[in-house]
């Protein structure tokens, strides 16, 4: 008796919670039900180009330094370079190398102390793909975690460097504008000057010529605490892709910062460089931006570190979930911005609703007619179902395509499977000759493994599928994982109650 | 009500027959597949074309799309481009397609949209529709009329590059505007005075005008597609585990067997009619999988309980115990299902009906599946357990 209360106040307050969360707000349609915001992107593939031929000259001008060859003045240009070597021999060396390093990448071409050496035609075209494919990748990432479902991500163009990128009803564009094309490239490298006010200036303090195998970098300017330049080493000692994770934090100051933690290697990496720096300037550089320098006090072996500054708690969340998402491989530039509206007709919409709530009236329908005043109890379990569903699905702002309407009706009409478990179960022990009380115990009891069992194991799948899944198959996955849930409990508590219900009123006999 | 009162059929007894009809439909699925060279993939999968129309006044999207339709166009999508997000109505879409014959030939689409339009607007005037007109068109009405006055039997080669050049002017007038309506454009777009007189005596300016086409790639690539399939692949591995744990082994590898067999027969029927593979089909296979797991557990269940109680009967008759005990419980889940289904097959238009297609053919698989495939796999091999400890 005083179980049964709190069972029905559990469920009130359910109730109350989820149908809070789907009614009260309105429900967030997908690109198909109600269009949305699409942009199109120009991703800058000869920049990604370019940074691989400067990689691959750097690691060319480490080899050369390795044999004790001074490494060449080089010339970029685009998909190439020119470099000229101290001598004839040294050049020489350095054709061969590019052979015998990159023979599928360049073609180099020595004419006395000068080696010209440019990407073939074939090696560029993969980069430029490779470039389209991380972006798109990444992009995906970084709209999936924005948190915006059901977006369309695509190519433009069979070679196209575009991409086209349709999100439904976006309310704020100019921020998921400002997400989608930060480049996001996070380096930590050792500082061995600085900061001085004028590039000049830190030059001067150098000879006047930036020696091979350093960069000069600017503090970020929106960055109020740092000024100047720094050089930096060349190769830095921890990039993005040795982080593991990245999110909102505190500064000492009590300052929104974004905190990072590095992976495995990473963390490596990181404990042998500040071992062995103990005393230097380390900065932390984004976008070549230096954003802190801190003194390195003690070898660290913490995995972690924090950009702080001055960010709003949104932009520092903003900037967590670039990093998060991976560099950009090249700067993305916007084409165009457009409203559009939705890709179905409102005749089509019409029809799939009717159809999906036609296909649940039947169902509803028929449990009432197969067991009559049991298939009211089913009912309220149904009802209750919709209200939970679609009171996370609100909650988590998922948009709702048509087909995801159509997936999520079946899911309910699938739902009763764990009403019918039951009812046949008490049916089973009433025929066997058991009171309704006995009966209804015994049904609930024996059917309970079976109602675990299969569901339990659809949701490991649906884990799964969260968990190594992308876009389309995750959001997929939510859908399933909640479904299952709200139909477990309405089916093993709800309903329970109410037959408990049923029997303090009038144990003798049950409509079923 | 009831529908089965009792029911004690030999499903055990019908095993070899289930066996010879699920092999004989995986086998024509697989050939069906084999034949037609895959699945056919949709625009999700395998892209399409894309091609932006600029119209002179809004249109009526449901007659566009009926337009469309008839000519060659049956899945294309069309959306508008918005002026603002609250915006009822634009002059700009941009429509998706494709195309014929599952080529995704921009030019085909780019024609057949074309024609569509032309049809359901007509040519708007008499002589040449300057937003329709091909370079070449422009070319031959100047040629033709030769209004700079060259000489085109001595020098012909002058008279082609300079009106070469006008017809150029003429393009960039164009893209300037997208949509030529009056020839203010062409006014101020540096034409000689007499071109431009030859312009507005012998063209027009019809209702819409392409402003551009091209390839969309998949929105499921390449990459997408392999950690899709990652996924699944886990997602199995994850269920067999857990029926081992609470089962055995062998459970869970009934288990997904029936679930490979289903997703096959529904593949080949997906082949068998032609259907189109989009992302909402692989969100129904998911669901069939699902379906026909959650199916199979529940035998399982009763089976594992009747393994307890009914330890004197043979394994025959315990497994027939079994599926006859859940049956009125499987058979009342897949009717509500199949209500549903059908609901959404027969009701839900053209944009789900694949989607509902996969399903109707899933659930029903689903439902024999368990019955006929998995239960039968795993009396089989406890039964050959038994034969080899005696």
């Amino acid at each position: 008796m005083q179980d049964l209360r709190w069972k029905l106040i559990v469920i009130a307050v359910v109730t109350a919670v989820f149908g809070f969360l789907a009614f009260t707000q309105p429900m967030n349609l997908g690109l198909d039900l109600r269009g949305g915001i699409r942009l199109e992107l120009r991703v800058d593939v000869d920049e990604a180009v370019a940074a691989t031929v400067q990689d691959d000259v750097e690691g060319l001008g480490r080899r050369l330094a390795d044999e004790g060859i001074g490494a060449p003045a080089t010339a970029y240009s685009g998909n190439g370079a020119t470099m000229t070597s101290a001598s004839d021999a040294d050049a020489t060396r350095l054709a061969a190398m590019i052979a015998e390093f990159y023979p599928n990448s360049y073609t180099a071409r020595r004419s006395g102390d000068t080696v010209t050496m440019s990407m073939l035609a074939v090696a560029e075209d993969g980069e430029r793909d490779g470039a389209i494919r991380q972006a798109l990748q990444i992009i995906r990432n970084r709209v999936d975690q924005y948190g915006v479902t059901e977006p369309t991500i695509q190519r433009l163009g069979l070679t196209g460097e575009r991409i086209v990128v349709q999100l439904p009803g976006v309310e704020n564009p100019e921020r998921i504008k400002s997400l989608l094309s930060n480049t996001a490239l996070l380096e930590l490298r050792l500082v061995e000057a600085g900061p001085v006010p004028t590039r000049q200036a830190l030059l001067d303090t150098q000879g006047g010529e930036l020696a091979p195998g350093y960069e000069i970098l600017e503090a970020d300017p929106q960055e109020g605490r740092l000024v100047g330049f720094y050089l930096v080493s060349g190769v830095p000692l921890i990039t993005g892709r040795d982080l593991k994770t990245a999110g909102l934090g505190q500064d000492d100051l009590g300052l929104p910062s974004v905190s990072f933690t590095l992976n495995t290697e990473g963390s490596r990496k990181f404990s042998a460089a500040t071992g062995a720096n103990v005393g230097r300037q380390m900065a932390i550089v984004l976008d070549d931006k230096v954003r802190t320098a801190p003194v390195i006090n003690e070898q660290i072996s913490t995995p972690q570190a924090m950009i702080s500054g001055q960010f709003n708690v949104q932009e520092a969340q903003d900037l967590a979930l670039v990093l998060r998402s991976g560099a950009l491989p090249a700067s993305i530039e916007y084409l165009s911005q457009q409203y559009v509206g939705p890709s179905l007709g409102q005749e089509s919409i019409d029809q799939g609703v009717m159809a999906a709530l036609l296909g649940l009236a039947i169902v509803a329908a028929f449990m009432v007619v197969y067991y009559k005043g049991a298939g009211f109890n089913a009912l309220v379990a149904l009802a209750l179902n919709i209200i939970i569903v679609a009171g996370v699905m609100n909650a988590l702002g998922a948009a709702l395509t048509l087909p995801g309407i159509a997936g999520l009706i079946l899911l309910i009409g699938m739902a009763v499977d764990a009403n019918v478990l039951i009812f046949e179960r008490i049916r089973e022990e009433l025929d066997i000759g058991k009171t309704v009380r006995s009966a209804v115990d015994a049904g609930f009891n024996k059917a309970f493994s079976a109602i675990i069992d299969a569901n339990v194991t659809t949701l490991v799948a649906a884990v799964f599928l969260f968990q190594f899944g992308t876009g389309p198959v995750k959001g997929f996955a939510v859908t399933l994982s909640i479904g299952i849930m709200a139909s477990m409990f309405t089916a093993i508590f709800v309903s329970r109650a109410l037959f408990d219900v049923w029997i303090l009123r009038r144990s003798q006999s049950l409509s079923i | 009500m009831r529908i089965l009162k009792n029911p004690n059929i030999d499903f055990l007894g019908k095993r070899w027959l289930a066996l010879g009809l699920s092999l004989t439909l995986i086998a024509v699925g697989a050939v069906t597949l084999v034949v037609s060279g895959g699945p056919r993939l949709g625009i999700d999968f395998a892209g399409g074309s894309e091609v932006v129309v600029r119209f002179a006044t809004p249109p009526d999207l449901n007659t566009l799309r009926n337009v469309l339709g008839g000519a060659g166009l049956e899945g294309a999508t069309i959306q508008e481009f918005l002026s603002s997000p609250f915006a009822t109505e634009a002059n700009e879409v941009v429509i998706r397609a494709t195309g014929l014959d599952d080529s995704t030939d921009v030019d085909t689409v780019v024609s057949n949209v074309n024609s569509a339009l032309t049809g359901l607007l007509g040519t708007g005037g008499t002589g040449l529709d300057l937003n329709t007109a091909a370079r070449g068109d422009l070319m031959t009405m100047f040629t033709q009329a030769n209004p700079m006055g060259f000489n085109l039997t001595v020098d012909p080669e002058t008279a082609a590059a300079v009106y070469q050049a006008q017809a150029g002017l003429v393009f960039e007038a164009k893209s300037e505007v997208g949509l030529f309506t009056d020839w203010a454009g062409l006014e101020a777009a540096g034409l000689d005075a007499s071109v431009l007189q030859v312009l507005k005596d012998q063209s027009h300016f019809g209702a819409y005008a392409i402003v551009a086409s091209g390839f969309v790639g998949a929105q499921v690539g390449q990459d997408l597609r392999n950690q899709t399939v990652q996924a699944i692949v886990w997602a199995l591995i994850g269920m067999l585990a857990y029926i081992t744990y609470r089962f055995e082994f062998k459970y869970g590898v009934a288990a997904v067997v029936a679930i490979a067999h289903d997703v096959l027969i529904v593949l080949g029927a997906f082949a068998l009619a032609g259907r189109e593979f989009n992302l909402p089909v692989v969100a129904a296979f998911m669901t069939i999988v699902g379906y026909s797991l959650n199916d199979t557990v529940v035998v399982f269940d009763r089976v594992r309980e009747n393994n307890m109680t009914l330890r004197r009967v043979s394994l025959v008759e315990r497994f027939n115990a079994s599926l006859n005990q859940t049956l009125s419980r499987t058979l009342l889940t897949s009717v509500t299902t199949l209500i549903v289904v059908s609901g959404l097959f027969v009701f839900g238009g053209p944009v789900i009906n694949d989607f509902a297609f996969a399903l109707l053919i899933g659930v029903i698989v689903g439902t024999y599946s368990s019955v006929f495939v998995a239960s039968p796999i795993v009396y089989a091999w406890l039964q050959r357990d038994a034969a080899k400890r005696h």
